[in-house]
């Protein structure tokens, strides 16, 4: 099961079209949202961007607005037993991705950083990714790719995907953020493309070494087509 | 600043250096490319935060709002939230669009193939613009000092000089102005 595509794509977008703010004149706005479960979960953080249903609890990524606008970004989790709730602000980075790998919850920062939750405590992981990566896969190993910058002059020029354990490494000019890599029939597969933009190819890579098993020219993709499809 | 004396490597569009030549100024604008990401929407269009949507709004022409995530065809808060807080310190939506590649107003030109002062005939407007960045314009905002950073081939303006030189019009429609090789110098007489 591909969890990382549950929790970037499904759930993020079901859980989050849910939620809901509660009235609030404080500096702190509760919020609630609604999980695809149907329940309701109360929470301090005024906007949320990821979820994870994990064995703890809900945890969270998301921010609190001070009163002059600016969003701090938090981790939280909600437990299951009704037990008080934890945040834990993040001096760097945001959340960007929360995944699950051999029975423990982690969360993918911004910078690359990963945060494990145990015992209703966060700690630094082990696991480093580079800056503003993409989990496409945590099993059977952790397969992750760069985004590139948004920017003109961002210092982010080249994606990669890469295994987190540092078994491969490859460049490829992966741009459309619509059409992110994903591992489709066990392989992975990368939408790069060259020329301005004018020519487009999918990349299908060995996941265990990083390989190049094919490629294929392809028409521009329609707007958030599946990668898996093309 | 100009772009590199010689042809870069970054693989979105190669850096290429400003070309020499005598141009014209055709116009300024705000320029919008969907070649850069962020150059898909103008400078100062009008944004709201939309967080319970995990979304950002922005105004049409029409007067109705449109999704940045549609535009963009992803998620956009966070990035958008960040790149503001690498800028200019907050963590937040700003109320307009800070992040245009060209800053808020380019200066475009063209090469007067026919030497009569107008953009007619064959002669088309360049790629290659006066322009300011948005770290430029936050550095300015913000009263930091600023540093220009080669281009891609563009003339890139500090937002001080960008106003001095309009307010002595030089960027009137009609102007002439000369892009130098690299290796030549001004020498004072």
């Amino acid at each position: 099961m591909n969890v990382i595509k549950i929790i970037s794509s499904r759930t993020r977008v079901l859980l989050l079209m849910g939620i809901y703010f509660s009235a609030s004149g404080g500096a702190i706005a509760n919020s609630v949202f609604i999980s695809p479960l149907g329940e309701k979960v109360d929470s301090e953080l005024d906007s949320i961007s990821v979820s994870l249903n994990s064995e703890n609890g809900w945890l969270l990524g998301g921010y609190k607005e001070e009163e002059d606008g600016n969003n701090v970004p938090y981790i939280s989790l909600v437990p299951i037993d009704g037990a008080k709730a934890r945040y834990w602000p993040l001096t760097e980075g945001y959340a960007s991705q929360l995944f699950e790998r051999e029975g423990e919850s982690y969360v993918l920062l911004s910078t690359g950083k990963t945060l494990k939750i145990e015992s209703m405590e966060i700690s630094l992981a082990d696991f480093q990714f580079k800056p503003n990566s993409l989990l496409v896969t945590d099993e059977p190993e952790l397969i992750a790719c760069t985004k590139i910058g948004w920017a003109k002059l961002s210092s982010s020029t080249i994606a990669s995907c890469y295994r987190v354990d540092g078994a491969w490494d490859i460049d490829v000019y992966w741009t459309r953020m619509d059409v992110p890599p994903k591992v489709c029939g066990g392989d992975l597969k990368v939408l790069v493309s060259s020329d301005r933009q004018r020519k487009w190819e999918v990349l299908v890579l060995d996941q265990k070494t990083g390989k190049q098993l094919s490629s294929k020219k392809v028409d521009k993709p329609e707007v958030a087509a599946s990668i898996c499809q093309l | 600043m100009g772009g590199p004396a010689k042809i870069g490597n970054d693989v979105r569009m190669a850096e290429e250096p400003t070309w020499p030549g005598q141009y014209i100024i055709d116009r300024a604008e705000a320029y919008r490319t969907p070649t850069w990401t962020m150059s898909k929407l103008a400078w100062g269009t009008k944004l709201r935060d939309m967080p319970s949507k995990l979304d950002i709004w922005y105004a049409l022409p029409s007067g109705k709002w449109g999704s940045l995530n549609q535009l963009f065809g992803t998620a956009t808060r966070d990035v958008i939230m960040d790149m503001h807080n690498e800028l200019y310190g907050k963590r937040k939506v700003p109320d307009t669009c800070v992040f245009n590649d060209f800053g808020p107003i380019a200066i475009r030109w063209y090469k007067d193939l026919n030497r009569n002062k107008v953009l007619d005939g064959k002669e088309l407007v360049s790629g290659q613009m006066f322009h300011t960045t948005p770290d430029n314009e936050a550095e300015a905002a913000l009263g930091l000092p600023v540093r220009l950073m080669p281009s891609h081939g563009c003339i890139h303006l500090k937002p001080s000089d960008r106003n001095r030189l309009f307010a002595i019009g030089a960027f009137k429609q009609g102007t002439s102005f000369t892009v130098h090789k690299y290796y030549e110098r001004h020498k004072n007489n």
